[in-house]
């Protein structure tokens, strides 16, 4: 029985503004164990960049504000925990890499520094100088233990204070080499082909798919438990697209991170992700193994977005679209949010929103796994055209 | 039900210049009150000037039998050695050292501006405005290596002594910052994508200045121009504490002057009211031209007018700021293109 | 890229060579300005009234050559180091040469406390950006831009210096100092002397009027970084740095300023004119020994008797010094921008 890494419980955010309070994320459960990759999905504004955004509590709080639910990562709930304590849980517990790879990178610091900048964060915390959050919890049960051998095993495990850990870090932070030894072993661990030249290099003389693989091998240098990837991959152009990914699918293999995949592209997460969550107007309304979800989806909206992607790039005649648009969040309808937009709409849609729930009474002993949908008429769905 | 949902954005209303000046002064009460300063200061001086009698009980050079007084209901400021009202000589003073102000300031923006101009659009090469540019250029560099209170002493030793000569003496010393300033942000409008399209459409070049580049510079310009106030200010009060402007006491009172004749007749340790009144009067009149003009550039600059919009913003929390435009590698630095880029974002942010 | 050891050189020395014809316009425009709308005669009996027949004969002679060959001789002369002499007492360069190291100590003094105070100042105020905190650093910083120096220096040599037990007159208590002053800068000398006693009687004596210098044009700076310090701040790198875990003294001070403080150097130059314009005042209230206070007497103020060629040389050594401080900032720039290319 493993214990999830990530454990979201009905989530609420709001931001209030001027022109009034938007409730970017309502109602919002997911849970990620160890190794798996979730994708969330959904058009811009559904609110998924909110919800990765609002896991380290990295969303201004002023603006934004998280008002029920739960966060709890590795059995902490982020919620309760004071904005000072923050930093603790980021970088070693929870990592993030972020669109814009140019943005991403400091302009002023070469590659180098950058990176030992987050190898050293995470030997100060295994030393114990820093406090770090996963001091005290229990040691967790992985159903396959890290596999010590290979390259990326070794390199990316959670961190567990422990004596040899901690003799590690300390020989590694006095012996120079052997730290720029470490650098480039995160450098090549992203398949850079030339690491010791790109050391010396500052971001503004590099590519972007270089980018986002330093941006990639700096979060995974402090070993997290669970790694956010918001729309890594949306600022590249389609080549360099496919390279990342196909790298940070096989990252996937060595790594002992959960990961959590935002993107708004289906065809990623398609073909990243272990598990979906399709997200529309701040709900989720369809969660299951992408395959389930993508072949037969129990949800009006994940059918109509699945049949609005041009196929193929033929010219078969007018793309399809979903009447409509998406409701303002500060006044969202009654019930369903999707029900204005629907074909299967009727008077119960408008009444209370229908929760997330298994189709065709489906269920799993610890509930992963399982195709949920958040519609009254989740089996007519597959009826549709 | 079948009609779609509203769109998500709020509904705009067409908001007049004015009431977005209001909204985000309001949103700023720093300038709020530099605003309403500045207005009293404005309508002070216009009734001393018209009318003193309603403000000014007494003479700039009346004494009273009341020596040295501390400040009280029927001498405010106090009164000197000889009896004399500071309150009255203040006030007296007011209107001729922001009229000062507003002159010097005025004058420079007005030469500045036109050589600007034309530094900075008027300058292809090879034409007589060409070469015209490039030697506005140099002198402007030149000029602006001097230290401006050290350039305007200088001036007045060969200009002579005097309110008048002051005021030349200070414009001459002033232009040189407006030039740069000018052609700073023409050079930065001249190539936005509009400006090439509007030439595309055929929109003569005289056209476009007026009123395409012109109205772009204007906003950093006002923004430059009421700090300024303040600023020349106190550097013709300066002068005029050094001893070259006015002549205190005397029919005409100016506060440098003021300050300068008690601090150096060594009354000021034992009745320090008697200095620190037209020092206090200064500092309130350049703080409120520098409140409201330093709010006015935050309100102007889009980058940090987010600070003070978030509460009475209509749009939804901000996106991404594009990156920071850098600025070409810099020059020597007499070439005015960073400087000018640099005075700019100085007045502009 | 371009931004090797040598490369540097070439930076360095492409804006020194620059530096020069800026220079020589500064002497030509002092000089011929200054030698504007008056005879010899004139020039003679205002600026030298209070001297005696022989030397009013001298000046009338030596301004009574035409424009040019004054020029010419001004120039030789300044080749050989001879800034012009003065009615009474040492000669013109000899002044500088002492005074000008007490102006610089002081003007770097100044800059010390603008950076350490004010930038700080302007990270905070960025921070708390249109909260108490930003409209408290604001008031600050516009009370001193709206201070006249002088004012600011009275109120400090007055009030402020007795009521804090600071002192309010010279470079060091005594007249006589017991050492050697190889540098001219109080602190320094005192310091390469050992002498403890005298270094912190010298830091004393330095403090109020380098407060009154960087409380006055602080606000260029503290401005600046809050502005560009607004503009990083959204910037994703930022998030980045928050997201490594590092605590949010390090990501504004390590990241967000590093690169906020690039614009920043460049006005700094710029208040290099400011801060020498205002040594002219304070060393005079503050009976510092440097070339404000000289200037102020050569210009013929509070009533001392003015020195001509005093007064050309102060101006062009100003106009250089502002000209040195803004290739200081150019080059500082360049340092700090990694999109700068050195050659």
């Amino acid at each position: 029985m493993t214990d999830p890494v990530l454990d979201i419980e009905h989530l609420e955010i709001t931001y209030t503004v001027g022109a009034g309070t938007f409730r970017a994320v309502s109602d919002v459960s997911l849970k990620i164990y160890p190794r798996q990759v979730i994708g969330i999905v959904g058009e811009t504004g559904c609110g998924k960049s909110t919800l990765a955004q609002a896991i380290p509590r990295l969303l201004p709080e002023p603006p934004a504000s998280i008002g029920s639910g739960q966060i709890v990562f590795r059995g902490t709930d982020l919620v309760k925990v004071p904005k000072r304590k923050l930093p603790m849980v980021r970088g070693t517990g929870i990592a993030m890499i972020f669109q814009e790879p140019l943005n991403s990178l400091n302009p002023a610091f070469r590659v180098f520094d950058q990176i030992a900048e987050s190898i050293r964060i995470r030997h100060y915390r295994e030393m114990g100088w820093v406090k770090s959050f996963t001091g005290g919890d229990p040691p967790f049960d992985y159903s396959k233990p890290p596999v010590a051998s290979s390259v990326g095993g070794a390199l990316v495990r959670s961190v567990v204070p422990d004596g040899a850990l901690e003799e590690a870090a300390r020989d590694r932070l006095r012996n120079r080499s052997e730290f720029r030894e470490e650098v480039l072993r995160y450098l090549r661990l992203v398949r850079i082909n030339d690491p010791e030249t790109i050391l010396n290099l500052y971001p503004h003389e590099l590519s972007g798919g270089m980018r986002q693989r330093i941006m990639i091998a700096m979060a995974l240098s402090e070993k997290p438990s669970l790694l956010i990837a918001d729309e890594p991959t949306s600022a590249l152009d389609v080549t360099i697209q496919a390279q990342v990914l196909t790298l940070m699918k096989e990252l996937i293999d060595e790594v002992d991170a959960a990961i959590l995949f935002i993107s708004h592209d289906l065809g990623v997460i398609a073909e990243t992700a272990d598990e979906v969550g399709v997200m529309y107007a701040g709900r989720m309304v369809e969660y299951g193994p992408v395959a389930e979800v993508f072949r037969s989806p129990r949800h009006p909206y994940t059918k109509a977005l699945l049949r609005a992607a041009p196929a193929h790039y033929k010219a078969d005649g007018p793309l399809s679209t979903i009447a409509g648009s998406v409701p303002n969040l500060s006044r969202p309808p009654p019930g369903c949010r999707f029900h204005p937009r629907c074909v299967l709409a009727q008077d119960v849609c408008r009444g209370d929103p229908p929760p997330l729930a298994p189709v065709d009474g489906a269920s799993a002993e610890d509930g992963r796994g399982v195709h949920r949908s958040a519609c009254y008429f989740s089996d007519k769905v597959p009826g549709l055209p | 039900m079948t009609a779609p949902s509203p769109a998500p954005t709020p509904t705009h209303r067409r908001e007049s210049q004015l009431s977005v000046f209001w909204r985000v002064l309001r949103a700023n009460p720093l300038s709020l009150i530099g605003f309403i300063l500045v207005v009293l200061i404005g309508v002070t001086a216009l009734i001393v000037l018209v009318a003193p009698h309603l403000l000014v009980p007494y003479g700039p050079l009346q004494q009273t039998s009341a020596r040295n007084a501390a400040p009280s209901w029927a001498h405010p400021f106090g009164t000197d050695n000889l009896g004399r009202d500071i309150y009255s000589n203040v006030m007296l003073a007011l209107p001729l050292d922001l009229g000062i102000g507003f002159a010097i300031a005025g004058s420079a923006l007005l030469i500045g501006g036109v050589l600007g101009l034309i530094a900075g659009f008027y300058n292809a090469p090879g034409t007589l405005l060409g070469y015209t540019s490039i030697a506005v250029l140099r002198v402007t560099d030149i000029f602006l290596s001097f230290p401006s209170l050290i350039l305007a002493l200088a001036l007045t030793r060969v200009l002579g002594l005097g309110v008048g000569p002051s005021v030349l003496a200070i414009t001459i010393t002033w232009w040189p910052f407006y030039v740069r300033l000018v052609r700073g942000e023409v050079l930065a409008v001249k190539h936005l994508p509009y400006v090439s399209a509007a030439r595309a459409a055929g929109v003569t070049e005289n056209r476009i200045v007026l009123r395409h580049v012109l109205r772009n510079v204007l906003e950093p310009v006002i923004v430059y121009f009421t700090l300024d106030i303040g600023t020349v200010l106190v550097t013709y009060s300066t002068i005029g504490y050094i001893g070259v402007a006015s002549v205190y006491p005397g029919p005409q009172p100016e506060w440098g002057a003021m300050l300068a004749y008690y601090q150096q007749t060594g009354s000021a340790s034992i009745y320090p009211w008697i200095v620190l009144a037209p020092g206090a009067a200064i500092f309130v009149t350049v703080l409120a031209f520098s409140l409201l003009g330093d709010g006015l550039r935050d309100i102007l600059d889009p980058r940090t007018r987010r600070a003070f919009v978030r509460g009475t913003s209509t749009h939804d929390p901000p996106a991404e700021a594009p990156l920071p435009a850098a600025p070409s590698a810099p020059d020597a630095p007499q070439e005015t293109e960073v400087p000018a880029a640099v005075a700019a974002a100085e007045a502009g942010s | 890229m371009g931004r090797s050891l040598s490369d540097l050189f070439v930076f360095v020395g492409k804006r020194l060579l620059q530096l020069i014809p800026v220079v020589l316009g500064v002497i030509v425009l002092t000089f011929f300005v200054s030698h504007l709308d008056f005879t010899a005669s004139t020039l003679c009996h205002e600026w030298y009234f209070h001297a005696g027949s022989t030397t009013l004969e001298n000046c009338e002679q030596k301004y009574g050559l035409p424009l040019t060959d004054q020029f010419w001789n001004y120039l030789t002369s300044l080749a050989h180091g001879n800034w012009g002499a003065a009615v009474l007492g040492s000669s013109v360069g000899s002044e500088i040469d002492q005074r000008l190291p007490a102006t610089i100590e002081l003007v770097l003094a100044s800059l010390f406390l603008m950076v350490v105070i004010g930038i700080p100042l302007g990270v905070i105020a960025a921070q708390y950006a249109g909260r108490l905190g930003d409209h408290l650093v604001r008031i600050l910083y516009l009370s001193g831009w709206a201070t006249p120096t002088y004012l600011g220096a009275v109120i400090a040599a007055i009030f402020i210096g007795p009521y804090l037990g600071l002192p309010t007159s010279g470079e060091y208590s005594t007249v006589f100092v017991p050492f050697p002053q190889y540098t001219h800068m109080s602190v320094i000398d005192a310091m390469i002397a050992l002498n403890l006693p005298y270094t912190i009687d010298a830091i004393s004596h330095l403090i109020l009027p380098a407060a009154v210098l960087a409380f006055i044009n602080m606000g260029i700076a503290t401005r600046m970084t809050r502005a560009s310090m607004l503009e990083v701040l959204p910037l994703d790198y930022v998030r980045s740095a928050r997201m490594k875990g590092l605590g949010e003294f390090w990501v504004l001070y390590k990241h967000a300023l590093r690169n906020a403080l690039i614009t920043t150097t460049t006005v700094l130059g710029l208040t290099a004119g400011g801060l020498l314009a205002g040594t002219v005042v304070v060393e005079e209230v503050f009976d510092w020994p440097g070339i404000g206070q000289y200037a102020y007497t050569v210009i013929g103020g509070g009533g001392s008797s003015p020195n001509f060629d005093g007064a050309i040389a102060v101006v062009i050594v100003f106009a250089i010094a502002v000209v040195v401080a803004n290739l200081a900032a150019d080059i500082l720039y360049g340092l700090l921008d990694p999109r700068v290319d050195w050659r």
